[in-house]
């Protein structure tokens, strides 16, 4: 028996149904925030500084990256890419929720990406998220499979984005929030994937912020392909991991500030302006569009 | 050349005709309301509701006489169709005789409403009425084709085309009382202007006169300037940045203190300031309180933190507020340019700041700013262009629309096109009419937008492609905005649906004959098209939770993740499983479904949890059934095949591999043995 599947709804987990009931609840405009973070076992290299290391003289392969053993020296906390990431994630969205501008417009959820994509926190309200649940993601496979943390990322987004403006909401620009700390291991399909991110970022639909997490000169150089301007954020030093968090909760901060459709494009090399809180608003003629009017 | 020809007398307040029809009240039109130039427009606009409410329009049978050609074709029409009703009076020739006729349609206090465009009738009428102790109402139409409450002006009388054009030409003449609204730039070389130092926290300003005044605090901050309190109580003092400071800045605030501009909460220059050198920095303004309007009441959770005991009439006054002020600076013909909702900060409902005054349109300096949610569609793309009184009227509905449903953008944005071209696709997300079929979308806004009827006609047709006020000359002006916010907050006073108070109401406005139905999930009351045509027989779930979470469930079998399906893929499960026996429930979720990985025989993609020893089903079953070899039977001698799952199964059951005997021999043999 063939049945018209299409538009008969589906099956979705328990957070999914708080989010709808929230959209339709409030119809404040959302900034739908997906933030996709490396899962694979390179994500366990220490940040300790050296003076806290203990070198076993051993050298090795993970990840496809050639690696030197260490262990932290009795005393010290070890401190690896993943917990430091869980840690500012957990201060960025603290931070969020006690935001009145961001509270209510910003609309989280957390990918991870290693053998497969999953999805760690559904997209919830920013207000209504665990503020901890980012310290249960995982260690995932040696695999970087980019590629699926990418395509279950926009397809998040996209259900998200069809669900506020189900709900006649107002959206802002979606953003990626992309970090990873190598070159992934599905290099043809990553490829493919970078090209529908940059694609979309091009044509004004998606603004990516990629992140490299000490991820080396080819790291680097792949992540850069995913945004339009080419830009990269770098967190290569313990204090770089609070910088950057700070300054993209600034910049959420400033988005959430205007009407969705006077949406600023946050450029990376810019930095925040100092004078955010003002009576700024939307853009500002030049000089010399000024003088040729004027001379029109 | 001034383009104001929007006057209206100062307390008239332009009235929406809903509010009178509704309020069944009866209007008589004499020939001077007819011949104005703006009763085509008003027919235009109201020749529907005209219709609709038979019996509310009248003419007296003498009048006809004494109307144009033009008007009279159009009074025809009215009349066949039944618009207008015709008051037959034989020997009379004038309103003034017509009293006693007339008191007997209505006896009733201030049913009767008298339209007309000359003051000299209307105040003989007035006159002729009071003697027979007759209550009536004024009006006059404006060349808008808005209905104004109160007698006109004399020059009111009659505006024909020619007069109207005589009136601009007028225009022309110095007003010291208001600036002129130009369409073509001021002719200024931009220069910069340069300064040693730019004056900041604490140090010293002079005004025109030379008197000092230190700059003791930062207020606000704009991107080309900082805004200081002062050492003089209630004056703060504007500087601007050196990248902004310019001849053309310096002679936009020279014009702008030309004019004595003075209103509530108007943060207009009152001098501008040097510094030690005399050189142009800035100017001193009054001071400004509160928060901006964008972050104030477009957002629900800041409008419910700052305002947590606001219901939707304060939002109307608020709104009223808002409107006179730009009222006033329209009376003044200054326009915004482009409202910039930072520059319009919130107190309280009754206390309005308008800072960035300098951002305005003044004559022939145009608005630096630019913003996409406030720029009329013609305009969107350009640079700098100097705006009229009807493009502005667009920013004035946004900013109307925007205070009523609290944030909310007055277009649908296309995702596959840019907001420009989404906004001039024009496309209104909110239903006029009966166009809401089965498709009301369920949302907080949907049910605002059923609770806002005055407004209703006035939006759907400024803002929807080929609506009646697309046009920017058909825009409301913001007399007519302020008319119609008063007439709502007046029926907010006595509401027929309690709903229509909240500021976020939690479903559809309720009329007197309304008959709305009870979902079954949430309990809530909706009208009929809010229920889903397949399901309202049988189990009426509304929209609102149509899509939401229902009881059945299953648990994926390869994350052990539960899964809800929504209402309605339940009743679709429901309805299918009485159908068809075959119906088998789902196994595994999307997620894992899309966790693929490749086949190590055939390389084909497949689900994770479909793989078995990395192979996946059909793989598995060909290599069950591959031979692996031969051998012969102990028994019959015969040579058998032997395949890779009759060798699997031996090893992982222990027995002797490759097998002794054929399959025939090992079942005769089990058959002997019992």
């Amino acid at each position: 028996m063939a049945y018209d599947k299409i538009n008969m709804g589906g099956a979705y987990t328990e957070e999914y149904f708080d989010q709808y009931n929230n959209t339709i609840n409030n119809g404040e405009a959302r900034i739908p925030i997906c933030i996709c973070v490396d899962t694979s076992r390179s994500m366990h290299f220490l940040l300790n500084p050296s003076e806290q290391l203990i070198y076993k003289n051993q050298s090795g392969v993970v990840d496809g990256q050639q690696v030197n053993y260490v262990e932290v020296k009795p005393g010290y906390k070890e401190i690896t890419k993943l917990s430091r990431l869980q840690e500012v994630l957990c201060n960025m969205f603290s931070n969020m929720k006690h935001d009145d501008v961001i509270s209510k417009s910003a609309v989280v959820c957390i990918i991870t990406f290693n053998q497969f994509a999953d999805c760690y926190v559904e997209f919830t309200d920013i207000n209504k998220i665990d503020t901890y649940s980012p310290n249960r993601i995982q260690l995932g496979k040696d695999i970087t499979n980019v590629s699926k943390g990418i395509r279950m990322s926009l397809e998040r987004l996209d259900q998200q984005v069809a669900m506020n403006s189900n709900a006649g909401n107002d959206s802002y620009k979606p953003v990626l929030i992309f970090m990873s700390d190598g070159v992934p291991s599905d290099s043809t399909e990553a490829d493919k994937a970078k090209d529908i991110v940059r694609q979309r970022s091009e044509e004004g639909k998606l603004n990516v912020i990629p992140i490299s997490i000490g991820a080396g000169s080819n790291g680097e150089y792949w992540l850069k392909g995913l945004s339009r301007k080419s830009r990269v954020y770098r967190m290569n030093c313990l204090q770089d991991f609070e910088d950057v968090f700070a300054e993209i909760k600034e910049r959420i901060h400033m988005t959430a500030a205007v009407v969705s459709t006077d949406e600023y494009e946050p450029d990376i090399d810019a930095g925040i302006p100092k004078d955010a809180d003002s009576s700024a608003y939307g853009k500002a003629r030049s000089e010399d569009d000024l003088d040729k009017f004027l001379n029109s | 050349m001034e383009q104001n020809t929007n006057k209206e007398n100062k307390g008239n307040v332009k009235v929406p005709l809903i509010a009178l029809i509704k309020k069944q009240r009866k209007l008589i039109f004499d020939s001077s309301s007819l011949n104005n130039v703006g009763f085509e427009k008003f027919i235009e606009r109201n020749g529907k509701l005209a219709r609709n409410s038979r019996g509310a329009f009248f003419i007296p049978n003498f009048v006809s006489d004494l109307l144009t050609e033009k008007s009279k074709s159009i009074l025809q029409e009215l009349v066949a169709s039944g618009a207008f009703r015709t008051i037959n009076c034989q020997n009379v020739t004038n309103f003034t005789n017509l009293v006693p006729l007339i008191k007997e349609m209505s006896k009733e206090r201030g049913q009767l409403c008298f339209v007309s465009n000359s003051a000299s009738v209307s105040k003989a009428i007035l006159i002729a009425f009071k003697k027979e102790s007759i209550f009536v109402q004024f009006f006059f139409l404006d060349n808008n084709g808005d209905l104004v409450s109160g007698m006109p002006k004399d020059n009111q009388n009659s505006q024909t085309t020619k007069n109207q054009n005589s009136r601009n030409d007028a225009g022309n003449k110095p007003n010291p009382d208001r600036f002129f609204i130009k369409d073509v730039p001021e002719r200024i070389t931009v220069r910069p202007i340069n300064i040693t130092q730019i004056p900041n926290r604490g140090m010293l300003v002079y005004n025109s006169k030379h008197e000092p005044i230190k700059l003791i605090e930062e207020k606000i901050y704009h991107h080309n300037a900082i805004t200081y309190s002062t050492n003089i109580p209630n004056v703060w003092a504007k500087i601007f940045k050196s990248s902004a400071l310019n001849t053309f800045i310096e002679a936009k605030v020279k014009r702008m203190l030309s004019h004595n501009v003075q209103f509530k909460g108007l943060c207009w220059p009152i001098d501008f300031v040097q510094d030690t050198n005399g050189q142009f920095v800035g100017f001193i303004l009054p001071p400004a309180f509160g928060e901006p309007l964008q972050l104030s009441v477009f957002k629900q959770a800041r409008l419910q933190k700052l305002f947590p005991n606001w219901n939707k009439k304060d939002l109307c006054d608020l709104t009223i507020t808002i409107l006179q002020t730009i009222q006033y600076l329209h009376s003044k013909n200054i326009l915004f340019g482009c409202i910039n909702p930072a520059a319009i900060r919130i107190k309280n409902k009754d206390e309005v700041y308008f800072i960035e005054t300098d951002n305005y349109q003044i004559e022939g300096f145009p608005s630096l700013i630019y913003n996409t949610t406030f720029t009329p569609p013609e305009y969107l793309g350009r640079k700098i262009y100097l705006c009229k009184k009807e493009n502005e009227n667009y920013a004035i509905a946004v900013l109307v629309f925007m205070l009523m449903m609290p944030g909310k953008l007055p277009y649908t944005i296309n995702p596959n096109k840019s907001i420009e071209d989404s906004i001039r696709e024009g496309r209104f997300p909110f239903p006029f009419g009966n166009v809401h079929g089965n498709h009301a979308m369920p949302s907080v806004w949907r049910f605002m937008w059923s609770h806002l009827t005055p407004f209703k006609d006035v939006f759907y047709n400024t803002f929807q492609k080929g609506g009646k006020l697309e046009h920017p000359e058909d825009r409301k002006s913001v007399g007519s905005w302020i008319g119609t916010v008063k007439y709502f907050r007046e029926e907010l006073e006595s509401p027929n649906d309690i709903e229509s108070l909240k500021l976020y109401p939690q479903t559809f406005k309720k009329g007197k004959n309304d008959t709305f139905y009870t979902c079954r999930i949430c309990g809530v009351s909706h009208p009929r098209f809010y229920f889903d045509n397949r399901y309202f027989d049988n189990y009426r779930v509304c929209n609102s939770c149509i899509d939401k979470k229902s009881n059945a469930s299953f648990t994926c079998r390869a994350c052990g993740k539960t899964y809800y399906y929504t209402n309605k893929t339940d009743l679709f499960h429901k309805t299918m499983k009485s159908l068809d026996s075959d119906w088998k429930d789902q196994k595994f979720c999307k997620d894992c479904k899309s966790k693929t990985l490749p086949c190590s025989d055939c390389g084909e993609e497949k689900p994770y949890y479909s793989l078995k020893d990395g192979r996946c089903a059909s793989c598995n079953e060909k290599r069950r059934n591959a031979i692996w070899g031969y051998a012969y039977c102990k028994d019959c001698g015969c040579q058998f095949s032997v395949t890779e799952g009759e060798r699997d199964f031996a090893i992982q059951k222990g027995f002797t591999f490759p097998p002794v005997r054929c399959k025939n021999c090992r079942e005769k043999k089990k058959t002997n043995k019992w």
